[in-house]
């Protein structure tokens, strides 16, 4: 029993005191002994407690109300089950959040991969422009203008490396064959065009398809050319220079070779072309249409180099050498005979 | 009390953990005063069962969120004031009453107990009883969580969500609403209306 200084509480100190509500509250014996030993010396206070017991007991003098054992375990019982039943409705979206996610980081990858190895990269020349590009197995193509180069974007992992090209440009092929008797996975080198596809190991090599006219021009290694018309196959050394036509005839001519490349360096190289040709191959460059005066003009063969370097300079040189009045309206050349 | 705090806040960790059987345990031990609470608020014994299924079943969708307690009867009450209180509301827009027109708290003060019939302060402590039975819902509730439940003021004035001021005005106007009833003795009623102090 603690020791308070009971003898001085007034009724407020005691209905506030957690001891003497139990006392009045529980009647346990050990209190009521404590509480009867405390009056019996008759305090002065003695006054104070009997109120504070009275209120007290007036306070709790209202009924308990007390569940029935038949509440009790029916209600508990009610609780089990909808706990149960919500463990399992949880289990239940847990296995579903692990299927529906589990697909769909499947069909993520699948898409991913497939759009890997399905999807093509392509580059593009405008008229005027020329570019460098640079393949994923270190193979460089110089794109002339106005040309495209088309590639896997899986370029590395294809059975065979694989480009597209329309218009012009010029390969320097990475040679990536360990055993020449033996062709692995990936070692050949295919530059596909409308007309022709050509077939390398390693080496350099101008392709150039443009009006259904395919030509090849081999500087290095060797290559084998197929039409894709005829399916009918050329191989080639240095210094080789093939032409096909849009039946896939060839139509060779050796005198032309220089005149492949010189593109590279800014110049047309002419050696008894005619004028229709040059002019096509600036149409075909700077995209103009150029109109001539009278045909026969057209008809005209020039020998020499022509830079191609810019527009001006190349019209600069027609007009000295036609001796013609140049007109340009648009995206029209008129090329007009002097009176 | 200390050993009680002890024991409380273990038997809650283990709940908080997802321990099914510490649910049972809690409802076994605080059902009682639980039930007794929510009779006295809504003397409906259908809308006291749903309000504590509602209570348990919600405590244990919440376990991994609920805050420790070294007092679960504390904890619980609080939580299922709060039950009660929501369910009312709904009632009320159900029923379309106002809840604070018809709010009752069930406690009843009365002077026919064999032990206060004995004793010589009979008119004063009759006097008294008819002041008590008079006091608002809300006045009733505080002195039955005090005495009945033996929650402290500091806890109940969070339970019931009072600020000390407003504790202070209830228990102001409680003692005006007693002073124009009856003329009690001074020291008594402000005994009676301490208990009503928050």
């Amino acid at each position: 029993m603690p020791n308070k200084t009971y003898n001085s509480y007034n009724a407020e100190n005691f209905l506030d005191d957690a001891d003497f509500l139990r006392y009045v509250k529980y009647n346990n014996p050990s209190d009521v002994s404590f509480w009867n030993n405390w009056q019996a010396v008759k305090p002065e206070n003695l006054k104070s407690f009997k109120e504070a017991k009275l209120q007290l007991q007036l306070i709790l003098s209202d009924q308990p109300k007390a569940e029935t054992i038949n509440f009790r375990e029916l209600l508990l019982q009610d609780i089990n089950l909808s706990v149960d039943a919500i463990q399992k409705s949880k289990k239940r979206k847990l296995i579903r959040l692990v299927w529906t996610s589990g697909i769909a980081a499947s069909f993520l990858m699948v898409t991913l991969i497939s759009w890997f190895f399905l999807s093509e990269i392509t580059i593009k020349s405008d008229f005027a422009e020329n570019r460098l590009v640079h393949l994923p197995d270190g193979s460089e193509v110089k794109l002339n203008a106005n040309s495209s180069l088309t590639y896997a974007r899986a370029f590395n992992w294809k059975v065979r490396r694989e480009v597209h090209l329309a218009g012009e440009a010029y390969f320097k092929v990475k040679h990536i064959n360990i055993n020449s008797d033996q062709v692995k996975k990936g070692e050949l080198f295919i530059a596909i065009t409308d007309g022709a596809s050509v077939q390398v190991l390693g080496t350099e090599f101008n392709l150039k398809d443009r009006h259904r006219k395919t030509s090849v021009a081999l500087i290095k290694g060797k290559i084998q050319v197929s039409s894709n018309s005829t399916g009918k196959s050329y191989v080639m050394h240095p210094g080789d220079f093939i032409d096909l036509d849009g039946n896939g005839n060839s139509v060779e001519n050796v005198n032309d070779f220089a005149n492949q490349t010189a593109w590279l360096s800014g110049k047309i190289v002419v050696n008894q072309t005619t004028v229709n040709e040059i002019l096509r191959e600036f149409e075909d460059l700077y995209g103009y249409k150029v109109m001539l005066d009278s045909p026969a003009l057209g008809n005209k063969k020039i020998d020499g180099a022509i830079s191609i370097k810019s527009e001006e300079s190349l019209l600069f040189t027609l007009k000295n050498i036609l001796n013609v009045d140049i007109q340009k309206e648009g995206k029209t050349i008129y090329l007009k005979n002097r009176r | 009390m200390l050993e009680k705090e002890i024991i409380d806040y273990n038997l809650w960790q283990k709940l908080l953990s997802g321990d099914r059987l510490a649910l049972n345990i809690i409802y076994e031990r605080n059902l009682s005063p639980l039930y007794q609470y929510g009779m006295r608020m809504l003397q409906d014994e259908d809308a006291v069962r749903d309000c504590l299924h509602n209570l348990f079943v919600k405590i244990w969708v919440n376990h991994k969120t609920l805050k420790p307690t070294d007092n679960i009867k504390y904890y619980l009450i609080s939580a299922f004031r709060n039950t009660i209180i929501n369910y009312k509301t709904q009632e009320s827009k159900f029923q379309k009453v106002d809840i604070r027109d018809n709010e009752v708290f069930d406690l009843k003060f009365t002077v026919e107990a064999e032990y206060i019939k004995k004793e010589e302060q009979n008119k004063k402590i009759l006097q008294l009883s008819e002041a008590m039975n008079k006091l608002t819902p809300r006045q009733k509730e505080i002195i039955y969580l005090r005495y009945f439940e033996e929650i402290d003021y500091d806890e109940i004035a969070e339970i019931m969500d009072l600020s000390k001021k407003g504790a202070y005005k209830l228990s102001a106007r409680a003692l005006e609403a007693l002073r124009e009833i009856l003329n009690v003795d001074k020291a008594m009623l402000l005994a009676v209306l301490l208990a009503v102090k928050a």
